[in-house]
């Protein structure tokens, strides 16, 4: 803290216009960036949601595919259960069928993706209900929420899909995939739809004791024809999409977004400094160095990126929980990373642009105060 | 201690030419000067004279194009540009015509800041801005921002900040020229009580000829060329162009015609005269 930041201060703070506008373009990029990956991590989360809430040790699905739900049919013996419950390590194994179903629901066609849980131990059903059970038994059907709210479904009604009677007895939160949502009904009651017998389409599997990729390599060497993924690599095959497609534009508009911070602290430093070259010649000639000069440059950036980095934080996170009220299937999740992030960005943005005025403060001479 | 550094300022055979070729413009020939700690120094001399060039020089603004310039013990043309901040730093004080405050910051902040320049903490440094401000009678505005001071008061401030770090050598362009007779009076006035009493050598460029009577040496620059005294006595003369009584120290110009000075109002009568000389006899 030395003299240059008085003056620094005092330039920001009896030119508060000037400050606004550099601190809004820092807030404004900030905002860009963490709106976007909250937005990214948010999707991202839902879609993974279900996933995360089986809570699986492993999921076993047929060799050779890329073993996501949504890019592949996964058929798998039914006959591999008893195989891989003699893995060593394997303590239950649960088949779960999967495949997405369009169907009439009243004048609209409909689609959801429809899991074919156990009914007995209800594991791969609904991360959680807002209303009604969580485990569908014969004949019944448990809906997503945002399916419900988006079609006019709700409790008691019967839904036939595709020939099929099935009444609605939950309505669950958290199977909401962003481009489709889950649905949930007995094994026996959703084989008809997948029209074979003697197959199924994963293996849930927990493990007791030891690493379950260990349990993992066991099972895929040792039962022909399916392969077992843990849970993050499983996640990681579900969001490879949004991965590939959505991260590198991300990317992009945070560049943008950084250079239009650059540009605008950039633009309002360097005119501050330009009109002010009279009294950096007068520092220079009662005795400044260029360091201290550029000091004084350099603070006030960092202040403006600062100040907009705080600001863009703040309206980030009041934009993103009116969003998330307004629109609940709008998820976004700002996380402390992003955060550290955005502020990693304003500090740069203030680093970069405060070498805009370098050439003018070094250009000025000192010999010019003495004219008028 | 050789004569070199007994001197608070000496100049040998300063020669200054702005641009080059064609447009060459010498604005100071060969000057040689010696001045002794605690002298007040008035220079004065037409407009475009070289006062402005030589000041800036003395105060290690500007590189002579010939000669040196010791300030102290110390040949300034010798040191360095990463040098210099600091010399001008220490051992100058600079008073401007225009002021030259920086408008952002109060009174009082603007002598701080060139006090913690010089590696003083802020509270002393403050301390030390209110005693200066204190003896030239501002305590009453030490928290005014220079738009909200008249111009004697903002030129107290700026004689203030040159004052702050206790230089030996203080430069003033001018000072007085933004000001009214009576506060510009008082404040050359100051500029003279900080040679007499507080022992500093003050060089002080003015077109006010009335101060000469405060001054311990009196200068006279002329197309560049400084001396000791000026051409004549201070009479008046007439402008042979427009027939205007003139002090002949405050003219804009001279010339000589057969072996007579002659002295112009302003640079207008000056360029008429070069002009057309025969059409302007001399003055009676
Ligand atoms: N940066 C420069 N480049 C070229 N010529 C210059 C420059 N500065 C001054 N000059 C010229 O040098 C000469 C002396 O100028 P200077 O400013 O030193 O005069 P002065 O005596 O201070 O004048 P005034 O009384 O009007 O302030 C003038 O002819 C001026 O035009
Ligand atoms: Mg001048």
């Amino acid at each position: 803290m030395g003299v240059g930041t008085s003056i620094a201060w005092r330039n920001l703070a009896r030119e508060r216009t000037r400050l606004a506008i550099s601190a809004g373009g820092v807030a404004l990029a900030v905002m860009l960036i963490l709106l976007l990956r909250g937005l990214y991590v948010g999707i991202t989360d839902q879609a993974t949601r279900y996933i995360h809430s089986v809570g699986a040790d492993l999921w076993v699905a047929q060799d050779g595919t890329p073993g996501d739900f949504f890019h592949s049919v996964s058929i798998i013996p039914e006959t591999a259960e008893e195989q891989i419950q003699s893995v060593d390590g394997v303590e239950e194994v649960v088949p779960l069928l999967s495949l997405p179903v369009v169907f009439r629901l009243g004048s609209q066609e409909v689609d959801f993706r429809l899991m074919g849980v156990d009914p007995v131990s209800g594991v791969g059903g609904p991360p959680g209900v807002s209303a009604g059970r969580r485990t569908p038994g014969p004949g019944e059907i448990v809906v997503d929420r945002v399916f419900a709210d988006n079609h006019g479904v709700d409790l008691g009604d019967v839904l036939d899909v595709r020939g099929l009677s099935l009444r609605v007895v939950g309505i669950a939160r958290g199977g909401n995939a962003v481009i489709s949502q889950f649905a949930w009904a007995s094994l026996p009651d959703t084989r008809p739809l997948l029209g074979a017998e003697g197959v199924v389409n994963y293996f849930v599997v927990q493990t007791g004791g030891g690493p379950p990729e260990e349990v993992g390599d066991r099972i895929t060497t040792g039962v022909p024809g399916v392969q077992a993924l843990t849970e993050d690599e499983f996640t990681d095959r579900n969001t490879a999409d949004l991965r590939e497609g959505f991260l590198p534009i991300l990317w992009v508009l945070v560049v943008i977004a950084l250079a239009i911070g650059v540009a605008v602290i950039g633009l309002t430093i360097y005119t501050a400094t330009v009109e002010k070259s009279r009294e950096y010649g007068v520092l220079k000639a009662v005795g400044f160095s260029n360091r201290t000069l550029y000091g004084i440059v350099f603070q006030q950036s960092l202040t403006s990126g600062a100040l907009g980095f705080l600001l863009g934080t703040v309206l980030s996170l009041v934009v993103a929980s009116g969003v998330e009220r307004l629109i609940p299937s709008f998820a976004t999740s700002i996380r402390a990373g992003d955060v550290g992030l955005a502020a990693v960005a304003a500090l740069a943005m203030a680093l970069v642009s405060s070498f805009v005025p370098v050439r003018p403060v070094a250009r000025v001479d000192p010999a010019q105060v003495f004219r008028a | 201690m050789s004569a070199r550094s007994d001197a608070a300022l000496r100049l040998g055979s300063i020669t200054k030419v702005y641009g080059e070729g064609e447009a060459a413009v010498t604005a100071v020939r060969d000057a040689s000067l010696v001045v002794t700690p605690g002298q007040f120094v008035i220079v004065m001399g037409p407009s475009g004279s070289g006062k402005t060039t030589l000041l800036s020089i003395c105060g290690a603004l500007l590189r002579p194009t010939a000669g040196q310039v010791w300030v102290g013990g110390t040949d300034i043309t010798a040191l360095t540009e990463r040098e210099l901040p600091g010399l001008r730093l220490r051992r100058m004080g600079f008073v401007f015509q225009n002021f030259n405050l920086l408008a952002n910051l109060t009174a009082r902040e603007n002598v701080r800041i060139v006090i913690e320049a010089n590696g003083v903490r802020r509270s002393a440094a403050d301390a030390r801005a209110r005693e200066l401000l204190g003896q030239l009678r501002m305590t009453h505005r030490l928290d005014a921002l220079p738009d909200q001071l008249s111009g004697g008061e903002r030129q107290r401030v700026a004689i203030a900040r040159a004052l702050a770090n206790d230089p030996p050598l203080i430069l003033a362009d001018e000072p007085t020229g933004n000001l009214d007779s009576k506060t510009g009076y008082q404040a050359m006035h100051m500029l003279e009580l900080l040679a007499k009493e507080h022992g500093k050598t003050v060089i002080a460029v003015t077109h006010d000829h009335r101060v000469q009577d405060v001054a311990d040496l009196m200068l006279w620059l002329e197309d560049g060329v400084l001396s000791e005294r000026p051409p004549e006595e201070a009479e008046l003369a007439r402008d042979p162009v427009c027939g205007m009584v003139i002090n002949a120290l405050r003219a804009a110009g001279r010339r000589e015609r057969d072996g007579e000075p002659l002295s112009f109002c302003s640079e207008i009568c000056l360029e008429r005269f070069d002009r057309e000389a025969a059409r302007y006899p001399s003055p009676e």
